[in-house]
């Protein structure tokens, strides 16, 4: 086709500058605001590794990254599982189930904030009705985010109340991609319901499980506006992942240089995560 | 190898009736075609068979059991898909496998029995490939292939050969029908291709509507078809229909053209004139028509025509001269002519 | 007569009854918020001592919280929300779908580097270049301002990858023949492939505005300032400022999230269905 060089240069101009400004540019920022002493008003000197040494040596640092690794380890493999649980008792036609999935992915809409200050509200140590309905059920009234061995539990069901449905749709979309006649196959070769789910079902599942898996990580890594909105990394430094912690560095403690070196960090494991979830994107026919 | 009867069965999905009452006896080691238009619930059959659809009504029994209300695992059936519906997570021996393993068949017995049926099917050096490398044929092959293995009672088939193209089609077809002959196992092929169920079939089942038009052997129906349905179905190019009126031991075309007819016929009865495009000859003292579109395919010529201003088709085991426009007699071989009642259709 | 196949009776009461369960979790707080907002002040909150399931019924129902928003700075936090998120639905259709474009219907040099950079900036979730990007807004002085809030907003990958997608599904035949017909490349993009793709508009147009919606970090780093917060982070703010009008809290929360959750409703269907393709493909 006939078109002059520039043609889609001036197409892609818009769109690619912002990326290059408010996406790409930021990483090297980091980067580079990561070698330097910068406070708040903006004064800036070279540091070298300074920041990094600090860092390193700090152990509100490692008490941060074990809260966000911990943090990890639990809610990753909970969503998958609660989304998987989902997409199987979704997938099915039957009456009234358009009922369910629309109620299941509604949180989706609801802004994090929103959520936040939502189950600010539901779990009021005084007012709210779930400590009512505890009380009433003889179990008694919970902290919940008010003490420091309740608070990670409080957020990772807060985030899981939000997310789960979010997921299940990128997993019944797999299941909807698994064709019905090899289910059927499956069934005439004599696989019990129990045998198609883990011999035929589950495998067919590992790659959009992957993905849920890689994509959640990569979100949950960052957590932020429900520690801000409920514990403000407490109570006792108990939810202080590392989010809040680049954060707090910035806006409490003026060191913005330890903000941007934690920054680099976190972007540096997504780095990985991205890498996982280009892999991942390839056909199965490449791989095998 | 085992007997299979239905009777009487029926399948609604909501109010829509896809089979009407269907009474079908399949003897042990038959190889029997489903043919039909779209629709025409040929397919729902197969999957009642199968046991992948429960039925709304009647009976289905394989070897002299009712396996009615049995799922697809009580029913010791293979079946082959249209689209395969091949394993993609496994290799083509541990497709072929698959069954064998759920029975909890020893992994040495497995191993030698999927060698052997893979042996007999030349996939001997595909075992250890994934179907995502595979050609359609050699799915087509790996999925005959794991209907064979465990040496059902029943082997089902639901348009296996569709996916393929022509030529590869033609291969098949073959292989499958010699597979038939070595195996004996009762089989029972769903296609729409009418050729496809000419060719392999000990007998055909002709399926319209959810109903059984007719059923006999393939040149039994060719032949004697027992309804202009069944006889416009069978045969490519398809048979011809005039439709005229009895007078005076004639067929009178609304033009006046008249058609040699077998007697027996009412006067003044409407009537379709049937007669197949192979069995039509240009001389003699025939009934006029006029050629429109002549087409030479090498060995045969295909003319279009028309007599009495309805369109018909003459198919000539030779080459011919002719050209659009020019006027022709025809005659029509007097004893494969086609007599159907014109509102009911069936033959008379 | 039975299907053979049709799960067991049990097997089904124990799939709707897990189902009613977790559909309860996941509906009851945002039922509660909703009646609760639309009870009297005084029964907003029962204590939890003396806590009864009949107290979760208002005993009328009313409008007075809402009414008592209009002396909030609810109307304020409202009003930048909707600029801000007209102008990045606006701005951003625009942008990302003449990037689109370009990646359908052009070849050039580097366009795959360029198209998997494309794809990495939207697996990179926002939140991790958020302190650093404001570093820069700051040296840029654009804090506390609108346009912290929308320009960085508008390039999205995400979106120039939906847009991609479907311009590569049309036939470059009704480019060309454009183009033999004297078309400028400016036209074909507005009159001919930007028309066709009015359910891409549809869904970038909702991923867009959800992204706005569903932000926090960078609202309340780039733009706390009360005359630019928007509505999530003007009731966080209340919330932790231990304010206690509890009826305006209430009431705003509950705007907040039906204006969210209405146009998600609407057009689920076609959201879902690219934001599905968008992961797996």
């Amino acid at each position: 086709m006939n078109y002059s060089r520039w043609t889609p240069f001036l197409f892609l101009a818009p769109a690619l500058a912002g990326l290059a400004v408010f996406r790409f540019a930021p990483i090297v920022v980091a980067g580079a605001g990561s070698f330097s002493g910068m406070t708040l008003t903006g004064a800036l000197e070279f540091a070298g590794l300074e920041n990094y040494r600090w860092l390193l040596t700090d152990p509100a640092f490692w008490d941060s990254l074990r809260i966000t690794l911990i943090f990890n380890l639990i809610i990753n493999p909970l969503q998958l599982a609660l989304a998987f649980l989902l997409a199987m008792l979704i997938f099915q036609p039957g009456r009234g189930i358009w009922v369910y999935r629309t109620l299941l992915v509604l949180p989706m809409a609801v802004s994090t904030g929103l959520s936040a200050v939502l189950f600010k509200l539901v779990l009021d140590p005084n007012l709210g009705p779930l400590n009512g309905i505890l009380e009433w059920a003889g179990i008694g009234a919970q902290p919940f985010y008010r003490a420091a061995e309740q608070a990670m539990g409080t957020l990772i069901g807060i985030a899981t109340w939000k997310g789960a449905g979010y997921w299940m749709l990128f997993l019944l979309a797999g299941l909807h991609a698994i064709p019905a006649s090899v289910q059927e196959a499956a069934m005439i070769d004599g696989a019990t319901p129990w045998q198609r789910f883990r011999l035929v079902t589950l495998p067919l599942m590992r790659r959009p499980m992957a993905f849920v898996l890689v994509a959640d990580t990569a979100i949950n890594f960052l957590f932020f506006a429900p520690v801000y909105i409920l514990t403000g990394g407490g109570p006792n430094g108990a939810t202080s992942v590392l989010m809040f912690e680049a954060y707090r560095s910035a806006f409490t403690f003026s060191d913005i240089g330890r903000a941007l070196a934690i920054s680099s960090f976190l972007l540096a494991i997504l780095a990985v995560i991205i890498v996982l979830e280009f892999r991942l994107m390839r056909s199965p026919e490449d791989r095998r | 190898m085992s007997t299979m009867s239905v009777r009487s069965l029926t399948k609604s999905f909501g109010r829509t009736e896809i089979l009407r009452g269907i009474d079908l006896d399949v003897a042990a080691g038959e190889f029997v075609a489903l043919v039909g238009p779209s629709g025409c619930g040929k397919s729902t059959l197969l999957r009642l068979i199968a046991g992948l659809e429960g039925a709304s009504g009647g009976r289905i029994e394989i070897g002299g059991r009712d396996v009615t209300r049995l799922p697809p695992k009580g029913r010791d059936v293979a079946m082959v898909f249209q689209n395969y519906a091949l394993y993609p997570h496994l290799t083509v021996g541990a497709n072929m496998g698959f069954s064998l393993k759920l029975r909890g068949t020893p992994k040495r017995k497995i191993d030698a029995m999927v060698r052997e049926a893979a042996a007999v099917l030349g996939l001997d050096a595909l075992l250890e490939r994934y179907p995502g490398q595979l050609s359609g044929g050699q799915r087509q092959r790996v999925a005959t292939g794991r209907a064979i293995v465990r040496n059902p009672a029943l082997f089902l088939f639901d348009e296996p050969l569709s996916n393929l193209d022509a030529k590869l089609r033609v291969e098949m077809r073959t292989q499958i029908k010699a597979l038939h002959q070595r195996l004996q196992v009762t089989t029972i092929y769903v296609t729409h291709d009418q050729i496809e169920a000419m060719t392999m079939a000990d007998r055909v089942v002709v399926m319209r509507a959810g109903r059984i038009e007719q059923q006999g052997a393939p040149l039994e129906l060719y032949d004697r078809p027992a309804n202009a349905f069944v006889a416009g179905f069978l045969g490519s190019p398809s048979m011809n229909f005039l439709e005229g009126r009895i007078e005076g031991g004639a067929v009178a075309l609304a033009d006046g053209t008249r058609l040699p007819a077998p007697g027996g016929a009412a006067e003044g009865r409407r009537v379709l004139w049937g007669m197949r495009p192979e069995d039509i000859e240009i001389g003699g003292e025939g009934m006029p028509a006029q050629v429109e579109v002549v087409e030479p395919t090498g060995p045969d010529t295909q003319l279009a025509v028309r007599i009495g201003g309805q369109a018909a088709t003459v198919l000539l085991r030779r080459r011919a001269v002719l050209h659009p426009g020019e006027q022709i007699r025809l005659s029509p071989a007097a004893e494969r002519i086609h007599l159907f009642d014109a509102e009911t259709g069936s033959r008379l | 007569m039975t299907d053979p196949l049709a799960p067991s009776p049990l097997m089904a009461m124990l799939r709707y009854g897990l189902l009613s369960v977790l559909a309860f979790c996941v509906a009851a707080p945002l039922a509660w918020l909703c009646l609760a907002s639309l009870s009297p002040q005084s029964e907003i909150f029962q204590p939890v001592s003396d806590f009864s399931w009949s107290g979760l019924i208002p005993s009328r129902l009313t409008l007075e919280n809402y009414r008592a928003l209009m002396q909030t700075d609810f109307p304020m936090a409202a009003k930048n929300s909707a600029i801000v998120a007209l102008a990045t639905v606006v701005c951003g259709l625009v942008v990302n779908a003449m990037a689109g474009f370009a990646f359908a219907a052009f070849d050039f040099r580097g366009k795959t580097l360029l198209f998997v950079l494309v794809v990495a900036s939207f697996m990179m979730p926002f939140e991790a270049i958020v302190l650093p990007l404001y570093v820069m807004i700051r040296a840029f002085g654009w804090v506390n301002s609108y346009q912290a809030l929308i320009v960085p907003e508008i390039a999205n990958g995400m979106i120039i990858f939906l847009f991609r997608q479907f311009f590569a599904s049309i036939p470059k035949d009704y480019y060309e023949a454009a183009r033999i017909d004297g078309a400028s490349w400016g036209y074909i993009f507005l009159r001919i492939a930007l028309p066709l793709s009015w359910p891409t508009v549809a869904t970038a147009s909702l991923m867009l505005f959800l992204a706005q919606w569903d932000s926090f970090f960078w609202p309340v780093v780039a733009a706390s300032d009360p005359d630019y917060a928007v509505i999530q982070v003007a009731i966080a703010r209340n919330i932790n400022f231990e304010q206690t009008n509890w009826g305006g809290l209430f009431s705003s929360t509950n705007l907040a999230i039906v204006l969210g959750t209405i146009p998600f409703l609407l057009t689920q269907r076609l959201y879902v269905r690219s934001l599905v393709a968008g992961g797996i493909k």
